[in-house]
């Protein structure tokens, strides 16, 4: 569906760059919902961005390329590159914000809102109404919200609102970027609910960033771990939950709570690294508390380990593979 | 029913600040050490000296009967309120004694109105055009021509501005009259041709002069609208650039440069002073002029409250209309 290859792009600022995502391989496959995860700043809208073929200054690509292949009707397949994916927009692929506050034109009402995002001249007004207040129906919500304008709404209704926009013209791919923040846990679920809901009955595939571990954890079926830019590790999201190869991950996943654990939880210590001027090697290497003086000099190739899983990490390959496997066995 | 109790609210409000507005305008001539009736009769013995003790108090009465000046200053007030609210009438104008101040509005109001409404609508359009442009297309090289005239004319003080387009086209090249001469007042194609000819200079002075305003001031509105997150949105949709123009960025760059323009078209009935005074046009801005100069007290009384009615009524249509172009104020 969407592959991306040995991906590299940068933000310029004056006389800076920034080296926002750094060697990324990455496939969307088909009918699934892949979560991208990652603290602020790891580049996880910077990659949103690429996939979503919004590449445009101060944002260049550098390296690698972008591959997207949407049916085009009658059995024929198109394939679009990079910048070229734009063409797919909203009919291939959408898009739904975060912050649903703003990204409503204040001064015209949801029904014209639809009328513009679907853009079909050959269905006539009445009939093209009947379809959306239909597919609202679909998604339980209420079909007034059509002639309301959108300070008449909450911000759960609107972000509703906003998936419905997206998924109205059943796209191949919706990304959804952050679609639970500033909401409450309850509508959170709701929201989720709706997703996972869309996701079964269109059968498309669903790009979901969150930095919540909560969200990936209830709907996604594939989990993709970034850290500073790259990629640490790729693979079922039940399969990193219960068994993460990655030392970042492995410290993410024990840093979250359970129900009944009640020991001290610790944080990763140390920061981020900054993306102007990266560590040489493994770009977690200075917070890692397993690193080698190969960490800090060689960037870790991609180990692939059963099933699709995927970890970018020294301790996998070479002469302390056994080790770590003991230990990790403790 | 809530709208009905927010139109009555307004409609209080606009009855208080006509009050206000009128009786501020009524008091603060009368607080002035000169008084009217004694600077005529102080100019009649001027003329002829031979006039008895007698003869002055009756023309003193006579006078300020006329003018309404008799009694106390709350009776003086109460007569007033009756005569302009009752008749609209503001008595005679002491300068052209005796023709009535009303009958000097009524001749002059058509004329301003001609040339600062569409002067002003012209200016309006133009400028909002011309910054909407400049804000949503900044990197094109007409848009910057564009906003780099619109901020050469801004700062150019009017009179200065005026003064040389005068010498420009009346003295330089004499392509215009420099004062307005009608010689007949007849409907007919040679007087509308002579009005337009003697309007286009000051039409031009004003409408050059406020589209510098319009095209910055539209200009910054668009430039934040068009980094509102809804336009970027628009943008993700996969909408049109025209599209997104039209029906994102217009609507929410319009409503505040609406609420201008309304207010500008209250202040229509000042006239635009210094404009009618430098290019001679028989409109309000010139009678206030004259009222103020020849210290005609009913004259400015008259003009000024035009002015004070029509500015509140244009406030007033804003307040009422405004929930119809925006739904995040509307009351329902």
């Amino acid at each position: 569906m969407l592959k991306l290859t040995n991906v590299c792009a940068q933000y310029e600022t004056g006389h800076d760059v920034v080296r926002a995502v750094d060697h990324v391989n990455l496939e969307i496959r088909e009918n699934e919902i892949m979560g991208i995860a990652g603290e602020s700043g790891c580049g996880k809208s910077t990659l949103m961005k690429l996939m979503y073929g919004l590449i445009e200054y101060p944002l260049s690509l550098t390296d690698g390329s972008i591959e997207l292949k949407v049916a085009e009707g009658g059995g024929r397949h198109g394939t679009f590159l990079n910048e070229d994916i734009q063409k797919q927009w909203w009919k291939g692929i959408s898009y739904v914000p975060q912050g649903a506050m703003h990204v409503m034109n204040p001064v015209s009402k949801i029904k014209s809102q639809f009328f513009d995002a679907v853009c079909d001249k050959s269905k006539d007004k009445k009939q093209l109404e009947k379809e959306i207040a239909e597919y609202l129906n679909e998604l339980e919500l209420p079909r007034e919200v059509l002639s309301a304008y959108p300070h008449q709404l909450s911000g759960g209704m609107r972000q509703r609102v906003l998936i419905a926009l997206a998924t109205f013209l059943n796209p191949e791919i919706v990304f959804a970027d952050e679609p639970t923040t500033a909401l409450d846990v309850v509508v959170q679920r709701g929201i989720l609910n709706m997703l996972s809901r869309v996701h079964k009955k269109t059968k498309n595939s669903m790009v979901m960033v969150s930095h919540d571990m909560g969200v990936h954890y209830q709907i996604t079926d594939r989990l993709c771990i970034m850290y500073a830019g790259q990629v640490l590790e790729v693979g079922p999201t039940m399969k990193i939950f219960e068994n993460p190869r990655h030392p970042y991950t492995q410290m993410l996943i024990h840093a979250l709570p359970r129900i009944g654990d009640n020991s001290q939880k610790e944080g990763i210590k140390g920061a981020p690294p900054s993306l102007k001027n990266p560590p040489a090697g493994c770009r977690f290497s200075p917070r890692c508390p397993h690193c080698a003086d190969e960490c800090r000099k060689k960037r870790p190739t991609e180990t692939w380990l059963d099933d699709g899983h995927m970890a970018s990490c020294h301790l996998l390959t070479g002469k302390r593979r056994e080790s770590f496997a003991e230990m990790e066995g403790k | 029913m809530k709208f009905l109790k927010f139109l009555g609210t307004r409609i209080i409000t606009f009855v208080l600040v006509i009050m206000i507005g009128v009786t501020t305008i009524f008091f603060v001539p009368r607080f002035m050490p000169s008084d009217p009736v004694e600077n005529m009769i102080g100019q009649m013995i001027s003329k002829q000296s031979n006039m008895t003790p007698e003869a002055i108090q009756l023309y003193r009465e006579s006078l300020s009967d006329t003018f309404g000046l008799e009694g106390s200053l709350g009776e003086q007030y109460v007569g007033f309120l009756k005569k302009v609210f009752v008749t609209g009438d503001f008595g005679p104008s002491l300068a052209a004694y005796p023709t009535p101040v009303m009958d000097m509005v009524r001749r002059a109001v058509p004329w301003t109105l001609g040339l600062m409404l569409t002067s002003t609508l012209i200016s309006w359009l133009l400028g909002n055009f011309i910054g909407l442009l400049a804000g949503f297309r900044k990197n094109k090289w007409y848009a910057k021509i564009l906003e780099g005239m619109a901020v050469f004319l801004y700062p150019i003080p009017y009179y200065v501005f005026a003064l040389a387009l005068i010498m420009i086209f009346c003295y330089v090249i004499p392509v215009f009259p420099l004062s307005m001469t009608l010689d007949n007042m007849a409907f007919d194609w040679s007087t509308i041709s002579t009005i337009l000819k003697n309007s286009i200079l000051p039409a031009l002075s004003l409408i050059l002069v406020g589209l510098g305003w319009w095209v910055i001031s539209t200009k910054a509105l668009t430039t934040s609208v068009v980094e509102e997150d809804y336009v970027y949105y628009a943008k993700l949709k996969g909408l049109s650039q025209q599209r997104i123009m039209m029906r994102y960025i217009t609507p929410n760059v319009a409503l505040p440069q609406i609420t201008t323009l309304a207010l500008q078209i209250g202040g229509v009935f000042n006239g635009a002073l210094i404009t009618e005074i430098l290019f001679g046009y028989p409109g309000l801005g010139k009678l206030i002029y004259t009222g103020i100069v020849q210290a005609d007290y009913n004259l400015i009384m008259g003009t000024i409250t035009i002015s004070i009615v029509s500015i509140t009524i244009a406030t007033f249509v804003v307040d009422i209309i405004y929930p119809f172009l925006d739904p995040r104020i509307r009351n329902t």
